[in-house]
């Protein structure tokens, strides 16, 4: 009995002896360092331990049967590995690092970003509003940004040598037509949105993805605020206007309505400008903006705005005479977006847009009236099924009707109406851990073309250290001919850019570097036939070109004085165009040589009070003095300003408040940007030379914005 | 022999119960490590333990919950900025893994709140943005569940540290952390393993409020 009963207990701890697995072993990096504190486990089982501090763990089982040994470590690509049953083993497990968020390698040749899932040098819309040379426009602080040049008397976007059209803006996917105020010549135009409207912007100075598309030069993509965390009602008063809104906030949804009213006959008395306007400008903003949660992770967003801007300004049309001109226009715009990720892997995204503009200039020389349609549809669908790649494609059709005439002389109109149909696809990879390429196309139908033109695009890019990384990038870029040419001949060709970018870039702890450098080649621009007479479609030609080159330098630095946020901007262009009414290739009027921006801002939290500085300069820009033979050969002189600013940020009766205050040109250099001359030679036979200059050497503006909740 | 025979089943079933996927016995075990938890390592060795049922228990949020709260907590030991990031990186992953399993879950998203407060933990200069995140997820799990007292509290702490020029400072945070004292003396652990911590802490920081 007692035999039976030790043969008994021998089994019985036999048992566990034989269907034991146990394991010993390290786990290392690829570079053979210990990691401690691994998660060392049997899949689908409770069953596991920690590795200690040299890296090793021991792991016993009575689990029976083969398993699935699994190793985690944060930072690291899980191992998995088959274990035989009863193993009884040693083993060194190497894991490899995982891609790491932070130091991903991303495309970003030609980019400035701020949108969540880009990683790239950014802007925010807060570093927008408190950029003094800014003045709140979108625009304004672009400018600080290497690529950009200095046009301050018309104030839209020049970026690397292409004149201000060749650069789209478009909100939530959808283009926008009209994204400035309109202006009369010499008075700066501003954006139509307020940068609060965006979270996040994406400037592309060349080489965007092929989900867009119509733009030569450069691409601005702006994306709306999503749901606000609550309702507001936010209230502003400036020296040059005031401003309200409201927003209301629902569980799933929200709406906001607000209004912008500008009247600069108040500030043009306290701050007079050079010559008197004969009515100050008056410009009134609506603006309705309403986002609808679809689902878990799916959003309608609608917005619509409505602009209106009158004014009769001062225009110089010869060294002593001024003449009156009349601007009356109405903008309306409406958007309505859809996105929604449909599973972890699919996303789906689109949206339709109208845009309505009617535009009236009455100047001397004629009645001018511009009516304008344009509306966009568009559907695409993301699909992502890892992170290693990204995969897009879409459809994107456009209509655009746009109407024009000289109402002071019977006949004179002109108009086209022309429909694009493109598509595009594009697949984004991580090759290992250090190498991504995107590769796009976007097929282009142009209707009044009746052709169909294939943009290729590729970007490449490879890590060179933890934090710093170098892109490669190149693309076909189409846009039509300007309104004003194509509504005067209707099979101008598409103009046509070839971007060839070379960008390193260095991002570390708040510090970020990046120098790019840059080949443009322009083909097909719109080139006026002397032969003929203007308005005859035979005067407008397709044969301009021109390319432009050059290299753009940018650094911020967060980090190494606490409170201070500084940026340094500079670029360098050489580009020269045949194109217009060009006589020979040369260097247009807009473009600088050398432009540089410094941009800095100091939080000083005992005042909560931030002071803001921008420095711009630009070396002197070339113009044409048409009493010499030579053409473009004389140079204006260098731009130089410098603009400060400064918010208080106080807590009034349980409101934010803001009171802020900014002057443009503090120091009053008073030198012309450039020079234009009388289209025609005076009575001795020469042509008039008129200073272009700024309408206020200073601007200032002082405003208090409420906050209530 | 039928002794002999009642030994090999005690025995057997000793051994068995040892090592089987007992739930409870694993999650006891895993608590208690959690809770004795000293350094970094020690709780990232329990939020492994919490990893490993929770893959199992595909249908429990609870073993993630702690996973998460085991995570969050650790990254105040760590010392590289990098680490303790990462280290709440997972966290964020177990607290997806919660609201998944179990969506509208106020405990989870109290969580949630919890985890941006201590990205500010790991950065100073990150308190503007995360303390709008943690005030925005914890008022999501206060509207889930009003009497949840952890939510309350750790909303109460987001006050505290909100300077009082922008409406928080001691003043503003007394009276929530005292509707947290008041929702902690009521409050039923309604299952094993629920959530239940956070009272010590509460009374430290109404200690504070009333110094």
């Amino acid at each position: 009995m007692k035999k039976i009963q030790l043969i008994f207990l021998l089994i019985i701890f036999a048992i566990p002896a034989f269907s034991q697995i146990s394991i010993h072993g390290k786990i290392e990096d690829t570079d053979h360092h210990p990691l401690p504190g691994a998660n060392i486990y049997f899949e689908n089982t409770y069953e596991g331990t920690t590795s200690d501090s040299d890296g090793v763990f021991q792991l016993t089982s009575q689990l029976e049967g083969a398993q699935r040994l699994k190793v985690t470590f944060l930072g690291y690509i899980p191992y998995t590995v088959a274990i035989p049953a009863k193993a009884d083993t040693i083993m060194v497990i190497k894991l490899q690092p995982e891609h790491n968020k932070v130091d991903e390698v991303v495309i970003t040749a030609g980019t400035f970003g701020t949108a969540d899932d880009e990683q790239t040098v950014s802007l925010k819309a807060i570093d927008i509003l408190t950029t003094p040379t800014s003045e709140g426009d979108v625009y304004g602080a672009l400018r600080t940004l290497p690529g950009t040049q200095q046009v301050p008397e018309d104030g839209r976007l020049f970026v690397r040598g292409g004149e201000a059209y060749e650069t789209k803006t478009f909100i939530d996917g959808m283009e926008m037509q009209q994204p400035y105020s309109s202006s009369t010549p010499d008075l700066p135009s501003r954006g139509r949105f307020s940068p609060e409207l965006f979270k996040g912007t994406l400037f592309s100075t060349g080489g965007y993805s092929a989900e867009y598309g119509q733009a030569l030069s450069s691409a601005l993509i702006l994306r709306t605020i999503d749901l606000p965390k609550e309702s507001f009602t936010s209230i502003g008063l400036l020296n040059v206007g005031f401003q309200g809104g409201y927003t209301k906030r629902f569980d799933k949804a929200s709406i906001s309505a607000s209004g912008e009213y500008y009247n600069l006959g108040l500030n043009n008395k306290i701050n007079p400008p050079r010559n008197a306007f004969a009515e100050d400008p008056i410009q009134m903003n609506g603006l309705v903006h309403a986002q609808v949660k679809s689902g878990k992770r799916g959003m309608w967003k609608t917005l619509y705005s409505f602009n209106h801007h009158q004014l009769i300004a001062p225009y110089a049309t010869s060294a002593t005479n001024l003449e009156n001109v009349a601007v009356n226009s109405t903008n309306h715009y409406v958007n309505s977006t859809y996105r929604n990720m449909l599973s972890d892997t699919w996303l789906v995204y689109g949206g339709i847009s109208g845009d309505y503009y009617d535009d009236h200039i009455k100047m001397e020389e004629g009645n001018y009236h511009i009516l304008d349609h344009y509306s966009q549809g568009r559907a695409g669908l993301k699909y992502l099924p890892s992170e290693k790649v990204k995969i897009n494609m879409g459809l994107d059709a456009n209509w655009h009707d746009n109407e024009r005439s000289n109402e002071a002389v019977a006949g004179q109109k002109a108009g086209f109406t022309q429909r694009t149909l493109a598509t595009y696809a594009e697949g984004e990879f991580q090759l290992g851990n250090n190498w991504a390429v995107r590769l796009g196309v976007r097929p282009e139908y142009f209707g009044l073309l009746e052709k169909v033109k294939v943009a290729p695009r590729l970007s490449l890019a490879r890590k060179t250290g933890e934090h710093s990384q170098l892109s490669l990038a190149y693309g076909t870029f189409y846009q039509n001919a300007p309104d004003e040419y194509l509504a005067f001949n209707h099979r101008l060709n598409t103009e046509e850019a070839k971007h060839f970018i070379l960008n390193y870039q260095y991002s570390y702890d708040k510090r970020d570097f990046r120098i790019e450098t840059y080949y443009k080649d322009y083909q097909n621009l719109v080139k006026f036939n002397q032969a003929s007479t203007e308005y005859a479609p035979s005067y407008y030609t397709s044969s301009g070109t021109g390319y432009s080159k050059g290299v753009d330098l940018f650094f911020r630095d967060r980090k190494s004085i606490p409170l201070l946020d500084y940026w340094i901007a500079y670029s360098y262009l050489d580009t020269k165009r045949d194109y217009r009414d060009f006589p020979t290739k040369a260097t247009p009027g807009f473009v600088s040589k050398n432009t540089l921006s410094v941009v800095g801002k100091y939080w000083i939290a005992g005042w909560n009070t931030q002071f803001g500085f921008s420095f711009s300069a630009a070396s002197g820009r070339p113009y044409d003095d048409p009493n010499t033979p030579v053409f473009m050969d004389k140079k204006a002189p260098a731009y130089s300003s410098l603009s400060l600013n400064a918010a208080h940020l106080a807590y009034l009766f349980g409101n934010y408040t803001i009171f802020y205050c900014s002057v443009g040109n503090v120091l009053g250099r008073d030198k012309p940007y450039t020079y234009r001359y009388t289209e025609t030679p005076n009575s001795s036979g020469v042509y008039e030379r008129i200073p272009v200059q700024a309408e206020t050497l200073r601007s200032i503006i002082l405003g208090v914005f409420i906050q209530i909740k | 022999m039928k002794k002999v025979a009642l030994i090999i089943i005690v025995m057997v079933l000793g051994t068995t119960n040892l090592w089987a996927q007992n739930y409870a016995g694993a999650m006891q075990n895993a608590l208690a490590k959690m809770g004795a938890a000293k350094s970094t390592t020690d709780f990232v060795a329990a939020s492994q333990i919490f990893d490993r049922i929770s893959q199992v228990e595909t249908a429990k949020w609870i073993p993630a919950y702690y996973g998460a709260l085991s995570l969050i907590n650790g990254s105040y030991t760590g010392k590289e900025k990098e680490k303790r990031d990462q280290m709440l990186d997972q966290a964020q992953k177990f607290i997806d893994t919660c609201l998944k399993r179990s969506p509208e879950n106020s405990e989870a998203m109290t969580l949630q709140g919890y985890l941006y407060q201590a990205r500010i933990g790991v950065d100073g200069s990150r308190g503007q943005e995360f303390s709008q995140k943690a005030a925005g997820a914890l008022k999501q799990a206060m509207a889930w569940d009003a009497n949840n007292p952890r939510a309350t509290s750790l909303m109460a702490m987001n006050v505290f540290y909100t300077p009082s020029f922008y409406g928080g400072g001691k003043e503003n945070a007394l009276p929530l952390f005292e509707k947290a004292e008041k929702l902690f003396a009521e409050q039923k652990i309604s299952s094993p393993f629920a959530p239940a911590w956070g009272k010590e802490m509460n009374q430290h920081f109404l200690q504070e409020c009333k110094k």
